[in-house]
């Protein structure tokens, strides 16, 4: 592209630009002191063309209209493509309209029209949009001379600088995300001390709950101790009254008691102490009750002198057994030479019986011989004595009646009939006597046996009931029986060991001792419950203590759940934070994937930029240096190293002097300008250096202009804005700005 | 010519864009990561890719207006 012409009307400095005739080969300075409009130029000329300048993008054009006025225009004329003559024409105000067109020139109608139509041709006549008109045909003054690294420019030239910002901008997003990321730590941080100034003490619960286990496992040893001991006690309690109860009452029967009562009551007695010693024996506890103390012994004393009197139930026995025989009891033989009373008794009675039979017999017969001897002696003497009367003729007939039944000789009869009635009535009242006698007799010796029945018998009872009968009375009938070996015996058992059964005295003081030692076994008892009752009460204390124990470990573990629990929402507040960590981390690693993704662009653009230069640089360099310098490196870490052939090594660029270091930097982006002209193959193209030749010396400057038309063919036309020029004719056009002036007309 | 190779990726005279350069690059990154013995995590790849191109889209920050 080359520009021919370039007009405007307030825009920026200028209230009217009119510049024609330039140079389509050659050199055009622009110079004048600061403020002076050099810049504007060629802002108007990016203006016109994409609608935008350096300094204002196409958001803020409006800041392009010269301060005051209401719209401005412009209007350029340049050859484009195929080299075909254009021209554009721009125009903006302050509300913003924004306006243009471009016209192939001579042409009336617009070629295209409206802004971006406009744009969009320009571009494709050109060859080149507007970031490439920056950073290829306007080399600033501030990219080629800055002091900034010379990095810098190679990023912008190199079109690494987006992935620069981008770069620095996920840097700094990482930066965040870590400063997030180490909050949430820091927080995770604090909440895990919280956490740990819990002291948890995993393993005291563990130990509590053992501890809890043995101390409940205790109260139940105690509580079953307890228990046991109260039931044991209960039963002492029992068995001590039971002891006293049939001690009172052995000592209340008196002598009165039979044997098998005596029996009975220290079987009684011998049980509630055994009893008492089974319990006692439970306990391990020092008592006298243990070995169911002197009660005990002296209830085995007793029941050892009443045993004795098995010697005297023997020898009752034996004479039982004699006694049996005279009871008929017995079946020995020698039954028949001692023959039993009662059967002597029986047969007494039997003779007895039969005596009394025959007596009545004999009454009998004496009865009916007296009535009819004096039936017959009456009859006899009516009949004789008194034969007139009325009762004799009554006798008589009866007589008559009687002797027509029998015989005729009734007075004989009668006669003999009273005779012999007499006779045997004597007879019979003679035997009846004698029989009577006889039954008297016998009566007697029934008597007499039956007596000694009774008595046999009796001794019989007693010795058979001796066990259940009152022992003194026993004791005192058995010294009375006729039996020696018995007699002895039983007087033997009553002046030892029976007397305290038997003998008053005896008794009385034996009921003393006994009397005397159930209050000891009392006393006993009751001190022993006192200890059962002292042993309880430890064990309660104990059972205390477990309780109170339980009930510690219970709080200590209350505070250990409950610190758990904290513990645990503590945890859950980290765990919650997790999302959010993952996703900073999550953010922070797409970030640095997306940093070495750009950082690896960046690589491969500035492998791809150094092979450019590599050739452009060699081509332009040793022109603008006069052959001082041939060839740029850039390393890695963009640092620009140059060819030196004085040295004839490469040369750091801070090995250089500043002048020497901005004209090498200004050859870097004449080369690029040379590789997209070479490489665009548009044809001829303007280039526009804006003060390129800041700390150049005089003679530099002149050699560098003097270079400039031999960097390529195609770069014809050069805009060259400095502040003034020592050699002006060294420009085809030089172009006077003025601090002063608001219209500048230049035709060339 | 390598510097055709730069210059001339677009029809006509013009250095690849950034998404171009970009998009070249991650492709054949995401392609030589694919092929490595390392993990790689595809979805944080494209996060960081989509992320790269959000950034380099005229909105995004890394975009030279």
């Amino acid at each position: 592209m080359i520009i021919h012409s370039i007009k405007a009307t307030n825009v920026l400095k200028y209230a009217s630009l009119d510049i024609t005739n330039l140079p389509e080969n050659g050199k055009i300075a622009i110079s004048g002191a600061n403020e002076s409009g050099k810049t504007a130029i060629v802002e108007t000329i990016a203006f016109a063309l994409f609608g935008q300048t350096f300094s204002n993008d196409m958001d803020h054009i409006t800041r392009t209209i010269r301060w005051g006025e209401s719209s401005c225009t412009s209007e350029i004329v340049f050859t484009g493509l195929a080299n075909t003559r254009y021209t554009v024409t721009r125009s903006v105000d302050k509300q913003g309209t924004h306006s243009a067109e471009l016209f192939l020139t001579g042409n009336d109608t617009p070629y295209a029209t409206g802004p971006q139509a406009v744009l969009d041709e320009v571009i494709k006549v050109s060859g080149f949009d507007f970031e490439q008109y920056l950073e290829s045909l306007y080399l600033a003054q501030m990219e080629i001379t800055s002091s900034e690294s010379q990095a810098e420019t190679i990023r912008a030239i190199a079109g690494a600088s987006p992935f620069e910002a981008i770069n620095r901008d996920l840097q700094h997003e990482i930066d965040l995300e870590q400063a997030s990321l180490e909050t949430i730590e820091q927080e995770q941080a604090r909440i895990q001390n919280q956490i740990e100034a819990l002291d948890l003490q995993q393993d005291r619960l563990t130990e509590i709950d053992n501890a809890r286990e043995q101390a409940n496992e205790q109260r139940r040893i105690y509580t079953n101790e307890i228990n046991q001991i109260q039931q044991t006690s209960t039963k002492i309690r029992d068995a001590g009254t039971a002891i006293q109860e049939s001690g009172h009452a052995l000592t209340a029967a008196g002598q009165s008691l039979s044997v098998t009562q005596w029996q009975a009551y220290l079987a009684a007695n011998d049980d509630a102490i055994e009893h008492m010693r089974t319990q006692v024996d439970q306990l391990d506890m020092d008592s006298a009750l243990r070995s169911g103390g002197e009660l005990k012994h002296y209830n085995d004393k007793l029941k050892a002198r009443l045993a004795n009197f098995d010697q005297v139930e023997e020898q009752a026995h034996d004479y039982r057994t004699q006694l049996s025989g005279q009871l008929g009891e017995s079946s020995k033989s020698d039954a028949r030479e001692h023959q039993p009373l009662t059967t002597l008794r029986s047969r007494l009675k039997l003779r007895l019986f039969g005596q009394r039979f025959l007596k009545g017999i004999l009454l009998l017969l004496l009865t009916i011989s007296a009535i009819v001897a004096l039936l017959a002696g009456l009859s006899w003497l009516l009949t004789t004595q008194f034969p007139a009367s009325s009762m004799a003729d009554m006798v008589w007939n009866g007589l008559y009646e009687m002797a027509a039944m029998v015989n005729s000789d009734y007075l004989l009869n009668v006669k003999t009939t009273t005779l012999v009635a007499v006779i045997l009535a004597v007879v019979f009242l003679v035997l009846s006597l004698m029989l009577g006698y006889k039954i008297n007799a016998t009566r007697t010796e029934l008597n007499v046996v039956s007596e000694r029945l009774r008595t046999v018998q009796a001794q019989a009872d007693l010795i058979d009931n001796m066990r259940d009968r009152p022992l003194p009375d026993v004791i005192e009938a058995l010294t009375k029986l006729d039996h020696p070996g018995l007699h002895n015996v039983t007087e033997r058992f009553k002046d030892t060991d029976g007397g305290a059964f038997v003998t008053a005295s005896v008794y009385a003081d034996h009921q003393q001792h006994l009397n005397n030692l159930l209050y000891e076994n009392a006393n006993q008892t009751a001190e022993l419950r006192e200890l059962i009752a002292t042993r309880i009460a430890d064990l309660q204390q104990l059972d205390e203590e477990q309780q109170q124990k339980l009930a510690q470990l219970n709080r200590e573990i209350e505070d250990i759940e409950a610190r758990q629990k904290e513990a645990q929402d503590l945890q859950n507040i980290i765990a919650n934070m997790q999302p959010r960590l993952q996703e900073h981390q999550q953010r922070i690693r797409v970030r640095t994937v997306a940093q070495q993704l750009t950082d690896g662009t960046c690589k491969q653009i500035y492998t791809h930029f150094n092979k450019v230069l590599s050739k452009y640089t060699a081509l332009v360099m040793p022109k603008l240096t006069e052959g001082r310098y041939k060839q740029i490196q850039i390393s890695d870490d963009l640092q620009v190293r140059v060819f030196s052939t004085e040295k004839n090594d490469f040369a750091d660029m801070d090995e250089l002097s500043s002048g020497t270091q901005r004209q090498i930097m200004l050859a870097l982006r004449l080369a690029i300008s040379k590789a997209l002209v070479e490489a665009g193959q548009q044809g001829r193209q303007f280039l526009i250096l804006d003060e390129p030749f800041a700390f150049f010396d005089r003679e530099r400057i002149r050699s560098t202009i003097n270079a400039l038309s031999s960097i390529d063919e195609n770069i014809t036309q050069f805009f060259v804005i400095t502040q003034e020029f020592e050699a002006p004719d060294q420009f085809n056009l030089n172009i006077e700005c003025s601090v002063d002036k608001e219209e500048l007309v230049i035709s060339g | 010519m390598a510097i055709l190779s730069w210059l001339t990726s677009k029809q006509r005279f013009s250095r690849k864009s950034a998404i171009d350069e970009f998009k070249e690059f991650a492709h054949s990154e995401e392609k030589r990561q694919r092929s490595s013995d390392s993990d790689f995590d595809k979805d944080t790849f494209q996060q960081a890719v989509q992320l790269v191109m959000q950034k380099l889209s005229p909105s995004g920050k890394g975009h030279k207006s």
